[in-house]
Parts: structure tokens; sequence; C-alpha cells
């Protein structure tokens, strides 16, 4: 990453997604997420893992069985480290690094 | 340079993406809301307790079993603080909640006036008519602010 703003975790534009949906809700299931983003069940599994061993959302299973709700929340680190993604993004576009 | 725009545009669109959900609502739920308002109201001209218990009792659980039916509807809720939501939707939820004030002082001055049969159908229109309004204002904002939303 260039810019020291600039998160590796968050940057894949799954994440990234993931991150500014959760950013502008209270929290967000996981059939929302996966039906917003077009994403298999699988492979929005594997990147909520990431996010949340990362320690940027938090996970609440409503109940055990057949109607579970598994229900994300972004955590204060993860709306910062977003936060300062999105202003580093900003920035890259407001000033462009110069050609070396 | 491309890909940061393209980032940021993916990042503003994901964001409208929980609004959007709202704008899907079913506009019969504030029917049913008119409905339950006009029943609880209506139940206290009967001056009995024990109908007046059973109107509280079920009015809350109805006003739960459709906030609760909306909510797994979503699967996502907006900010709890509307100082967070786009500025357009704050412009609507100030006109609701003045509404709603406006409706809570002509409910209770018609039922103080008239009777509770018809403070209930006060409550029944109005909430039902500002509901509606709400909702559709609402999706129109959908429509207009956030087209390319995926849902």
């Amino acid at each position: 990453m260039r810019s020291a703003g600039l998160n590796a975790l968050i940057h894949s534009p799954k994440r990234l997604r993931i991150m500014a949906i959760l950013s502008s809700s209270e929290s967000a299931d996981f059939r929302f997420l996966r039906d917003t983003l077009e994403l298999k069940d699988a492979d929005l599994s594997k990147q909520m893992s990431a996010l949340e061993s990362s320690g940027y959302v938090s996970v609440n299973k409503t109940r055990p069985g057949a109607g579970s709700v598994t229900r994300y929340r972004i955590t204060k680190p993860g709306r910062t480290a977003f936060e300062s993604h999105t202003a580093a993004l900003r920035e890259l576009i407001d000033n462009p690094p110069s050609p070396t | 340079m491309e890909n940061t725009e393209d980032a940021l545009a993916e990042i503003e669109s994901a964001r409208l993406a929980p609004y959007v959900a709202v704008a899907d609502d079913p506009l019969w739920v504030w029917p049913a809301i008119g409905l339950m308002n006009f029943v609880f109201l209506a139940s206290f001209e009967i001056d009995n307790v024990a109908v007046s218990i059973v109107a509280i009792i079920a009015y809350f659980a109805g006003i739960r079993g459709v906030s609760g039916f909306m909510a797994r509807r979503r699967g996502v809720q907006e900010p709890m603080n509307p100082r967070r939501w786009p500025a357009a939707l704050r412009k609507v939820m100030l006109a609701y909640a003045a509404a709603v004030a406006v409706g809570v002082v002509v409910v209770v001055g018609t039922f103080t006036a008239v009777n509770f049969v018809a403070g209930g159908l006060v409550a029944g229109v109005w909430f039902t008519v500002i509901g509606t309004t709400y909702s559709l204002r609402w999706r129109r904002w959908a429509e207009r602010s956030a087209p390319s939303v995926a849902r």
C-alpha cells in the first residue's frame, strides 16, 4: 500500500463494500450482505471471518438451529480503520503521487 | 487513479444499501398500524379495566410483531442516530416526527373533546396517511439517489 492510511485487509473490493455497508448501518445480517453484494455463502463467510479475526466486525447469532440469524456490526477499530482507508483513497485522488 | 475512483464510487453505493432496503418496506404496515391505533384507543370507550389491559397488551404485541417482521424482512438496520443518515432522509424523518407530534396533539384533543372512538378514528387515519407518505418519500429518494444499488 502506497499511503499510510490504506489498509490492505479492507482494500479488497468485497471487504471494502462489506465495511461500507456496516459503516452506514447499525447492524446487517448475513442474508442481507450476501444478497446485496451478490456473493456466495462460502465467499461471504470467508470475508467475514477475515474481518472478524482482525477485530473490525463483531458477530452475533440470534439463536441456534434452522431459524438462526447471523448479524454483524462494525466495531470501533473497524470504523476507524475504514474511515482512515477512505480518507487515504480521497487523498490519493486529490493529491495523486507524482510519477518517478 | 481510476481504480481509486472506482473504489470510492463502490463505497458510496454500498453505503446507501441499508437505506434502499428501508425503501423496500411494504406499504400495508401503515394501515395495519393505523388499525391497531384505532382498536387500541376505541377500546377505552368500553370503560372496562380488563378490556383496557388486553388492549394495551395486544397493541404493544402488535407493534412489536410488525417491527420484528420489518427487521427480519430488511435484514439490516439503519443507524439509530439520524445524524448519520443522508441529509435528504433526515429531512423526511424530521417532517414525519413533526407530523407525529401534531397528530398526538390532535388525537388527544379529539378523544378529550369527543370520545375515544373518534380519537381512535383520527389516530388510525392520521398515522396511516403520514406513515404512507413517509414511506413514499423514502422510496422516491431511493429511486432518485440510489438507482444503482443492487437489491
